[in-house]
């Protein structure tokens, strides 16, 4: 009896060790995090975006992407090295890059014009779905059979994808690499990136993912400079917009049925706004993904607001109150200004804005200056990009 | 008739249990049946007929009082061993699944058969007898919902035999049956008391057939029973109240 | 001469093994060959398997489920989902994807989908409880059936609350888990899914008599020593664990739990439930099976959900063979 009973306690001591290392060891991820952190204030050339790191080393550059909303732990490493011969000097964590990636399956219409921006379009070898693609070097590519489509359905052709053994394949996702994508295919020895790029708050941040994109394709230059242009015009453009005297109120979007899915205060749209020298007037909410609301909340704070704008897929006032007449007692419906981003669509209704917008947010921004404060519209350079007024 | 009753009721008390009260259909039923007895049941609309006899099989329990069946209370016998002891012969009607005529009766074999519901030469030849003593023969392979609602219950009563109970209720066996078929019933489960020694209690509207064939009447009214001799039903009042005058 | 049973189960047999064939080695975006087979051909091992698998076990157990519950019912219409076993495990999954934070505490502790496939499960298993232990208290079956049609209704009114307020993305992600999918297995899931089933089919075997007893209502099976109560809840949590864990698996798949004991009972006219259990077993198995083949090649780099295509091709099937035929 008394055997059993130190049996017993033996075990459940050696449970207790073994939780607490479980637990202990669980928390590693941090100090890569940390360390990248420390490195990156040294050489890191990511100054904005908080979802991925770069460090550059001598014979290779490891690529952190960092987790979800609610925890930071490093989910994927990359270690991206050009020269074969050094192969065994490598870092065993990490999943081994050899750039530049020749075959590359680029699983949104974002990345894929990204590589066609950073020069690497020979590299694109497949994207989800040709429908929602604007550029044309990419839609020739397609229609002379060299692209190939892996996500014409809701879900990603598994068989299609392992048959084509890309380098990398890009998607997008929550940060949980298990839940991103089916497990069939991290079971494969195809490398993964589950890209967070839509997960930053700054539209700065968001364009700096080139630089991650960059470093697979092996165009780290390129990737640098269009950033670095970005980057000018963007505060460039900012401090265009604080010269003026006015702050228009401005509400988006439309509603879907019963519910009006509204930006929250800290979204990339409420972003752009604020620094396009607008009063976003759901400024005040802490949420960075949409609030549900409904067509009298959104009435009641908007009816004199002096902008509306992202209407959907909406062109003209006509097909907007035939949707919806009382859209017709806004102000802004009143007044006329009523501008959505569909300025360029492809065939199928899908806007230029999301394939470049998202890298290019300088234009964003200078159509939103151009909008928002007519006066300084001289002061820019160009024309609307991606915005069109409804008329 | 100084043998072991196949029936006993003591003390008891049927009824309904409702929220709050509780509804008392026949109370004090105090009666034993034997083998050989050809018992009519007779009683007015809503007395409880189908009631006692579902109860008697153990299809429903009284609120009161206990049934033996063979001496043992049913509550102590398995249901496997109440089966072989009592067939009822209900009103209900079955239908669809491809069930036939001939299954239907072979059912009536189940509680003698192994788990696999298996039919061995002597199960069959029970079946048969069955089949043809109820004169359903020529429709045996025809699906339930084929049958006319007489050949239904012929087929019933041909299971009910196929079940070879030493006892056997029917509910208003006879009320779809054509004249002859009428009278062959109840022929035949005459013979079945007398030679068999079965003991058969028929619940029925049709008071002649009763007078005519069987032995006793259970009287069923105001709530309570009395089992007569078909002798003396003409003295009974209950039983004349039931007649209304015509007999 | 050959019995006529026979011949219909060689039949069956046969079909069976040519959609086996058809869902390997054609069900997908190539057409395989056996020379392609080499031990380590991840397409065929890791993907074309379990999903075939998956679509013999899914095709099995669903149409066992219903054939269970058309007897207790005696009833055509009835099928696995009439108790709301699919709209329990539904709600759960609709839950752990739609809804907020709060679960994500416990998504901590599961790998990836095994969170859903967990949530699928507890749900189908809370429903069953519910149901068991109402089955225990209410002897008709009517009011059995009308209780577990309202709890199916409960679960998906607030399943569509959840659905009015979730994000869009996720709301995409739980419509896609709904369409239910045969590919979404893979070989270790199949190590706890096959088990499962075998266990649950086999221990049908045991309920072969109370099953044909049933057949006959309440009352008769009673009167011939079948113990209807008891019966009824063994039965009714068999059927509950092959449409749990299958739905657990595979999201609701429609059609084949009701069709297939319909379509048993016309090609085989005997009343006999163990033929009818095997010649099920078959049917959904094969129905399953042609339908994924079909999902995977009807168009071209797109793989058509496995409920539509098992409803486009089934349902018209029943209709006409209603109309021709007498038995069901």
């Amino acid at each position: 009896m008394k055997f059993i009973f130190m049996q017993l306690k033996s075990i459940f001591y050696h449970s207790v060790t073994g939780c607490v290392l479980l637990l202990l060891s669980c928390g590693n991820p941090r100090t890569a995090k940390k360390e990248a952190t420390s490195l990156e204030q040294r050489t890191s050339p990511v100054k904005y975006a908080k979802r991925f790191a770069i460090v550059n080393r001598a014979n290779y550059t490891l690529v952190y992407l960092f987790g979800n909303k609610a925890n930071f732990d490093t989910t994927t490493t990359f270690v991206i090295y050009t020269d074969s011969s050094n192969v065994n000097d490598l870092p065993e964590n990490g999943i081994h890059i050899k750039s530049p990636c020749k075959k590359v399956a680029a699983l949104s219409s974002i990345y894929a014009t990204l590589f066609y921006e950073l020069g690497a379009i020979d590299q694109l070898a497949a994207i989800d779905n040709i429908d929602y693609i604007n550029n044309s070097a990419i839609l020739a590519k397609h229609a002379s059979g060299h692209l190939k489509e892996l996500s014409k359905g809701p879900e990603l052709n598994l068989e299609q994808t392992i048959a084509l053994n890309p380098d990398i394949l890009f998607t997008f996702g929550m940060g949980d690499p298990y839940k991103d994508v089916d497990e069939k295919l991290l079971r494969t020895k195809i490398p993964v990136a589950v890209s967070l790029d839509h997960l930053e708050e700054l539209p700065l941040a968001r364009a700096e993912w080139i630089k991650f994109y960059a470093a697979f394709a092996g165009r780290k230059a390129m990737g640098d400079s269009i950033f670095n242009v970005v980057e000018k015009n963007y505060q460039a453009l900012k401090l265009l917009a604080e010269r003026s005297a006015k702050k228009p109120s401005v509400f988006s979007e439309i509603k879907y049925g019963d519910v009006w899915y509204m930006p929250g205060g800290k979204s990339f749209m409420a972003r752009l706004i604020a620094d396009a020298k607008g009063k976003y007037l759901w400024d005040q909410n802490k949420n960075t993904g949409s609030l549900p609301l409904s067509f009298e909340q959104v009435y009641a704070a908007a009816k004199d607001a002096d902008f509306w704008i992202n209407l959907s897929v909406i062109k003209t006032k006509k097909e907007l109150l035939g949707s919806e007449p009382r859209y017709a007692e806004f102000q802004a419906y009143k007044t006329g200004q009523l501008f959505n981003n569909n300025k360029v669509t492809n065939a199928l209704g899908y806007s230029t804005y999301w394939e470049t917008g998202m890298i290019h947010p300088d234009r964003i921004l200078s159509d939103l200056i151009g909008i928002l404060h007519p006066s300084l519209k001289s002061q820019i350079k160009n024309d609307l990009y991606y915005y069109q007024q409804i008329k | 008739m100084g043998n072991m009753p196949c029936i006993t009721l003591k003390n008891v008390h049927l009824g309904y249990k409702k929220p709050g009260t509780v509804l008392n259909v026949l109370s004090d039923i105090n009666i034993e049946f034997y083998p050989g007895d050809f018992v009519g049941v007779v009683g007015l609309n809503g007395t409880g007929k189908s009631t006692l006899l579902k109860t008697i099989c153990g299809l429903q329990t009284p609120l009161d009082g206990e049934i033996s069946i063979g001496g043992t209370p049913i509550s102590e016998l398995a249901l496997i061993e109440l089966a072989k002891k009592v067939a009822i012969v209900l009103t209900e009607k079955i239908k669809g699944f491809n069930l036939t005529a001939y299954d239907a009766v072979a059912s009536g074999q189940m509680p003698y058969t192994n788990s696999f519901n298996r039919l061995e030469t002597k199960n069959i030849e029970i079946i048969e007898k069955a089949i043809v003593t109820s004169g359903i023969n020529a429709h045996r392979s025809k699906l339930l919902n084929e049958l006319s609602d007489g050949l239904f219950q012929k087929t019933m009563i041909a299971k009910a035999l196929a079940q070879q109970t030493q006892s056997v209720l029917l509910d208003e066996p006879s009320a779809f049956l054509d004249y002859a078929s009428k009278h062959e019933l109840f022929l035949l489960l005459k013979h079945l008391c007398h030679k068999e020694n079965k003991c058969v209690l028929v619940s029925c509207h049709d008071l002649d057939l009763l007078l005519k064939y069987c032995d006793n009447l259970l009287v069923l009214s105001e709530g309570t029973v009395e089992l007569i001799k078909v002798s003396e039903a003409s003295q009974n009042r209950q039983f004349m109240t039931i007649a209304g005058g015509y007999l | 001469m050959k019995n006529p049973t026979s011949i219909k189960f060689l039949v069956l047999i046969f079909l069976f093994f040519v959609s086996c064939a058809l869902s390997l080695f054609i069900g997908g975006s190539e057409s395989l060959t056996l020379r392609d087979l080499t031990p380590d051909h991840f397409i065929f091992w890791q993907i074309r398997f379990p999903k075939t698998l998956t679509a013999i076990i899914a095709g099995s157990t669903l149409s066992a489920a219903g054939l269970i519950l058309q007897v207790i019912f005696r009833n055509p219409l009835a099928g696995p989902y009439v108790l709301g076993i699919s709209s329990g495990a539904s709600l759960m999954v609709a839950l752990s994807i739609l809804a907020g934070s709060s679960f994500h505490f416990f998504e901590m502790f599961f790998i990836g989908k095994s969170f859903m496939v967990f949530s699928a499960v507890t749900g189908s298993f809370f429903i069953t409880l519910l149901v068991l232990a109402i089955s225990k208290k209410v002897n008709s079956n009517v009011v059995l059936l009308l209780i577990g049609l309202m709890l199916s209704q409960i679960c998906s009114a607030v399943q569509t609350a959840l659905e009015y307020f979730s994000d869009p993305n996720n709301l995409k992600s739980f419509v896609i888990w709904g369409m239910g999918s045969l590919s979404h297995t893979n070989n270790n899931d199949l190590l706890i899914y096959l088990p499962i089933a075998l266990l649950c089919l086999t221990a049908l075997l045991f309920f072969v008599k109370p099953l044909n007893a049933l057949l006959l209502g309440q009352n008769y099976a009673q009167n011939l020593g079948v113990n209807f109560n008891r019966s009824r809840f063994y039965l009714i949590m068999i059927s509950s664990v092959l449409t749990g864990v299958t739905t657990a698996f595979c999201g609701p798949i429609a059609f084949v739990g009701i069709a297939v004991p319909i379509l048993s009972r016309m090609i085989f006219s005997s009343s006999k439930q163990q033929l009818h259990f095997f010649s099920c077993l078959l049917i959904g198995a094969i129905i399953l099976l042609l339908s994924d083949a079909l999902a995977h090649t009807l168009m071209r780099d797109i793989v058509l959900p496995i409920n539509m295509i098992t409803t486009f091709i089934g349902a018209p099937l029943v209709i006409y063979l209603m109309f021709k035929n007498k038995h069901w």
